[in-house]
């Protein structure tokens, strides 16, 4: 068998945007799967984006990727959520069709050069002195990398439960990856349970959707991709909302002592959040009503995704509280919802590229990190698969910021704080909000994503065309006057009072109005903000000075008895890579920091 | 400003001595200089100059400006030495942290700088971290006394209104989609409202003693005609400032601010103890004995030709119970005429005899004020902490200040108040990033 320089471990979204963007870094790469078919699947809910998601969609995009383009051309409704809302929290949301998102992504993938894939099952990764060095596969072959992107998802020792039934498999259908989780176990990584769930599928046609609540798409649409155009949207439908009542609520604590979410049977932990049904009604006893947003699965599918009741219970008790409902009172149901644990790794022992801290050459990206939906996942494996071909090519890597993007958040928190309940991400997890948006995703990353090799020069053209004109535009607008009761001020002032736009600059004369509608809304949403974003600057400029002072590895905090217990441990555990990363472990305060500051110091003077 | 990199603080320990001096150290030091002596400083020179802010001269100071590399943190530093007492050199700190790029040094970032531009050598980390661990325990310390039970009381009531705005307002945020019941836009707008009226009055109190809250309290009780008018009096015979008669009858608490060696006190004069059936003298009674508790020392005057007597004893004990900082003193000794060992035999309080009339023993009570004072006192000084949290306060009360609860702009909203909260954490060191997503979850029904 071949050597490859990065071979990548799964092919869900995670594992699809590490290989494509390795690939696209120039890096000979291999995906393994276990089968070609599944590549590219929504395992759940058929819709990508939402509040905080879309903002990752939108950077992934910017990076090269394809999760944005496999929605546009997927989706099959769109919508812009949090649209009355300031444009830092304006999220795109779409419904895709499964198999025209399948399709595309693996069109991407077989048209990818430099990518190959193979269909095997993964039973050992081979490493010498702590170091990446093989494959093995489920038939003894082996074959040789340095770098090894895994992105297993929930097929580690994944266990699936319908009530008081459970088995093993990765998904419903597919196997788990058992030997692999065993290998796993022998390299003493940090490991933990987590669990999820997904609802069951009903029948379109066994659906009753007269009285049901209709949810149009937005129009005009919006697009997920900087380099799309709604164009690529296929044929557009309507989603539909239906609630649960008082008896679906009391079906479903009639039944409580049959879910394995519920009774102990599943160990795993759960978020705060409510993944499911009976956590719904258990924590919110007193709400009389929960939505459900029915979700086609696609154009030409059979299948509607019921968004909002994932349960473990047993297949007759689902049946029974599903059909309470009103629309929903003899339907039918195509697969049952169920509950999966698996492991994950705890993603303290990572470095900010996602490279494992101990076994070099070793990244891991999605849900094995402790995440849970595809926007994290996917987000996770661009950054690893651009690290893993930056390593295979001896160049420096790659470490996205908080202060520059979401998955830079996402992966500060990961490797600081672990993953205590499946992270999700929400934008109140930025402290950058106001900077990290959707509009400027491109303006963000694709620069970096140019330099490291992921974005294609004809994206990048696009993107220097386009900032091009913005630039020009904003310059205009703070030279051009209008009259406003008898006092004349700038186009650029204008913009910069809330509720304005871009399109009200019309009303004054057409002349003002001069950019595409969307080049035109950029300008004002920059405008909006730079007061605000001026003021944050100290603090990304003193943020960058604490990234800077690097802990050294070698670091034995046991040693520091100027630092508190607590303190003392949770860096032992995490190891942070720098005095910023240091800040956010828990028990690190102020004072540890000053401490640590002047350890970095006696370190040094010590070396010389 | 939290992100400056220029730092003052006071150097000496509080209230002792004549001098104190004032330390800052970072780049902007020079504007320190410039702004506020208007001329330049040769380095490593004692200028004896006056402190001005604009024209009006706010002390004259000895200043000796540093130039790095040669300075104790190897940046530049200036020394102030200013007239001693708190007002004075609360006063000059305030000033200087009205400049741009200066904030109070954090505990023992002089010598953490010192050891960060290899001013002190290696052998010393350890003693280092040490000591930023003991300055640090000791400014929380003072972080506490500073803020009396009530205000910290009142900042963690905004702080949990805070907190209570931002969970509603980052639920519409993040989870528009979800069907949660928020307490919707225009209660948020009213709990903003009542969060700045209750920022605003809170700046108002502390702006209003700030001057006073270091000066610390002596209260002096005893029965009528043991002297404790005389004492007050030859006390403060040079140096009474402010004479403050407290609203309601003639009995009530008098109270005169003077001081002691450089500590600023006030001193406060009660009515004569004795049970009564008076209710105004009562009244003025149960007042004093309100006014022990909050003060830093209570003196318990006594005519020693008579002794203690048994209501004396009463009062000793009913004093003990509310304040363990009680010096019991005798007054009149030179009206005993025999001989004073033999007098004071079998006395069952620990007291100190003097003589009003006569001068006798008043230093060495007055040492003994001064013990019990300093004991008083934190080496950290409260003074300085109570600008830290007027700053903060300040900021918070600005970050919220003229904002517009309108959905259109929900996450600018969003951030005013993170920001404000954030500055309310730097008093009551209360930060938490997960308090706001936990608030959510568990008040509204999040799905996946």
């Amino acid at each position: 068998m071949n050597n490859y320089d990065v071979i990548v471990i799964g092919g869900g979204h995670a594992g699809t945007e590490a290989s494509l963007a390795s690939a696209r870094c120039g890096s000979k790469t291999l995906l393994l799967t276990q089968s070609f078919n599944t590549v590219g699947q929504m395992s759940c809910n058929p819709s990508i984006g939402g509040i905080g998601k879309g903002h990752l969609t939108k950077e992934v995009d910017a990076l090269g990727g394809v999760m944005a383009r496999a929605a546009d051309t997927a989706g099959i409704h769109f919508r812009t959520l949090n649209k009355k809302k300031g444009p830092a929290v304006w999220a795109t949301r779409s419904q895709a069709d499964r198999d025209l998102y399948k399709f595309f992504i693996q069109k991407q993938i077989k048209e990818q050069k430099n990518l190959d894939v193979l269909e095997n099952e993964v039973v050992d990764i081979i490493t010498e002195k702590y170091s990446v060095s093989g494959v093995e596969l489920n038939d003894g072959t082996i074959i040789k990398t340095k770098n090894i992107v895994l992105t297993a998802g929930t097929f580690l020792s994944g266990i699936i439960h319908i009530g008081d039934q459970k088995f093993s498999a990765g998904r419903i259908g597919e196997k788990a990856s058992n030997k692999l989780a065993d290998r796993m176990r022998d390299l003493d990584l940090k490991m933990g349970r987590l669990k999820t769930g997904t609802p069951p599928r009903l029948n379109v046609d066994s659906i009753n959707f007269s009285n049901l609540e209709e949810q149009p798409g937005d129009e005009p649409r919006p697009i997920f991709s900087f380099v799309g155009s709604n164009l690529d949207h296929p044929k557009q439908i309507k989603c539909y909302i239906a609630r649960t009542n008082r008896m679906t609520h009391d079906i479903i604590k009639g039944s409580l002592n049959r879910s394995p979410l519920f009774n102990g049977v599943i160990t795993g932990k759960g978020p705060r959040y409510c993944p499911s049904i009976e956590d719904k009604v258990t924590r919110f006893a007193d709400k009389e009503s929960h939505q459900i947003f029915l979700e086609p699965e696609g154009l030409n599918s059979k299948l509607i995704y019921p968004n909002g009741i994932s349960t473990s219970l047993p297949k007759e008790d689902q049946e029974n509280f599903i059909r309470t409902i009103e629309g929903l009172e003899n339907v039918v149901i195509e697969n049952y919802g169920y509950a999966i644990e698996y492991d994950f790794f705890d993603p303290r022992g990572l470095n900010s590229n996602l490279e494992n801290k101990k076994i070099s050459g070793f990244f891991m990206a999605g849900q094995i990190n402790g995440t849970t939906g595809y926007e994290e996942a996917a987000s996770q494996g661009i950054v690893a698969g651009i690290n893993a071909s930056l390593r295979s090519q001896a160049k420096e890597m790659w470490s996205p910021s908080r202060e520059n993007s979401y998955v830079g958040v996402m992966i500060d928190d990961l490797i600081t704080q672990g993953a205590t309940e499946p992270y999700r991400m929400f934008t109140s997890r930025a402290e950058h909000r106001l900077y990290l948006r959707e509009d400027n995703a491109d303006k963000r990353l694709t620069p970096i994503g140019w330099k490291l090799g992921s974005v294609e020069e004809k994206r990048y053209n696009i993107y220097n065309k386009k900032q091009d004109q913005i630039d020009r535009e904003i310059e205009r607008l703070a030279d051009f006057k209008i009259m406003e009761n008898n006092r004349k001020i700038t186009a650029k002032e204008f913009l910069k009072r809330p509720k304005t736009s871009y399109k009200d600059l019309c009303n004054y004369s057409s002349d003002y109005c001069l950019a595409e509608s969307d080049i035109g809304e950029n300008c004002s949403i920059r405008i909006k903000y730079e007061g605000y974003i001026k003021k944050q600057k100290l603090e990304i400029i003193k943020n960058k000075k604490d990234e800077e002072m690097v802990l050294p590895n070698k670091m034995n905090y046991s040693e520091i008895t100027a630092l508190s217990i607590e303190a003392r441990e949770n860096l032992a555990m995490v190891k942070p890579q720098n005095l910023r990363q240091a800040a956010r472990v828990p028990g690190v305060t102020p004072a540890a920091i000053s401490i640590l500051k002047v350890q970095i110091k006696a370190f040094q003077n010590n070396a010389k | 400003m939290k992100d400056a990199n220029s730092i003052v603080s006071l150097a000496t320990p509080i209230g002792i001595g004549a001098l104190s001096i004032i330390r800052c150290s970072g780049e902007s030091v020079k504007n320190v200089i410039e702004t506020f002596f208007q001329k330049s400083l040769k380095p490593r020179y004692a200028y004896y100059i006056n402190f001005k802010k604009n024209n009006e001269t706010l002390d004259d100071v000895v200043a000796i400006y540093y130039k790095s590399p040669e300075s104790y943190t190897g940046e530049d530093m200036l020394e102030i030495t200013c007239h001693g007492g708190p007002v004075i050199y609360q006063m000059l700190i305030k000033e200087i942290l009205t400049l741009p790029n200066f904030r109070l040094a954090k505990p023992g970032e002089f010598s953490e700088r010192a050891y960060l531009n290899n001013k002190i050598s290696l052998l010393e980390a350890e003693s280092i971290c040490a000591l930023i661990n003991a300055k640090t325990k000791e400014a929380a310390l003072a972080a506490r006394s500073s803020l009396s039970g009530k205000m910290s009381q009142e900042i963690f009531g905004i702080d949990e209104k805070l907190l209570n705005a931002r969970i509603q307002v980052e639920a519409l945020l993040d989870f528009s989609e979800e069907d949660i019941e928020t307490e919707g836009l225009f209660e948020i707008e009213n709990q903003l409202i009542d969060i700045k009226n209750k920022i605003k009055n809170l700046i108002k109190k502390i702006e209003k003693n700030q001057l006073f809250f270091e000066v610390s309290k002596i209260i002096i009780m005893g029965k009528p005609n043991t002297g404790k008018s005389s004492l007050i009096n030859f006390l403060t015979q040079e140096s009474v400032s402010i004479v403050n008669k407290e609203a309601g009858t003639t009995r009530d608490v008098v109270s005169k601010i003077f001081n002691i060696k450089g500590i600023p006190v006030i001193i406060q004069d009660t009515a004569g103890i004795r049970k009564t059936d008076n209710q105004i003298e009562q009244e003025g009674t149960n007042k004093a004995f309100d006014k022990a508790a909050e003060s830093n020392i209570i003196i318990y005057l006594y005519d020693v030709t008579k002794g203690l007597q048994k209501d004396d004893f009463l009062n000793i004990e009913k004093l003990k119970k509310i304040n363990t900082s009680l010096l019991i003193v005798g007054n009149k000794i030179d009206l005993i005429t025999e001989k004073l060992d033999s007098f004071l035999k079998d006395k069952k309080e620990k007291s100190i005899y003097i003589s009003i009339k006569k001068n006798t023993n008043i230093e060495k009570m007055i040492e003994k004020i001064i013990n019990m004072l300093k004991e008083n006192i934190n080496d950290s000084s409260p003074g300085v902490m109570q600008i830290k949290h007027l700053a903060f306060l300040k900021r918070a009360y600005n970050d919220i200040n003229n904002i517009e609860v309108d959905l259109s702009n929900l996450e600018i909203v969003a951030e005013s108040l993170k920001a404000s909260q954030q500055n309310l954490s730097e008093i009551i060191e209360n930060e938490d990033n997960d308090r706001v997503l936990s608030g959510i979850f568990s008040n509204f029904c999040i799905g996946k």
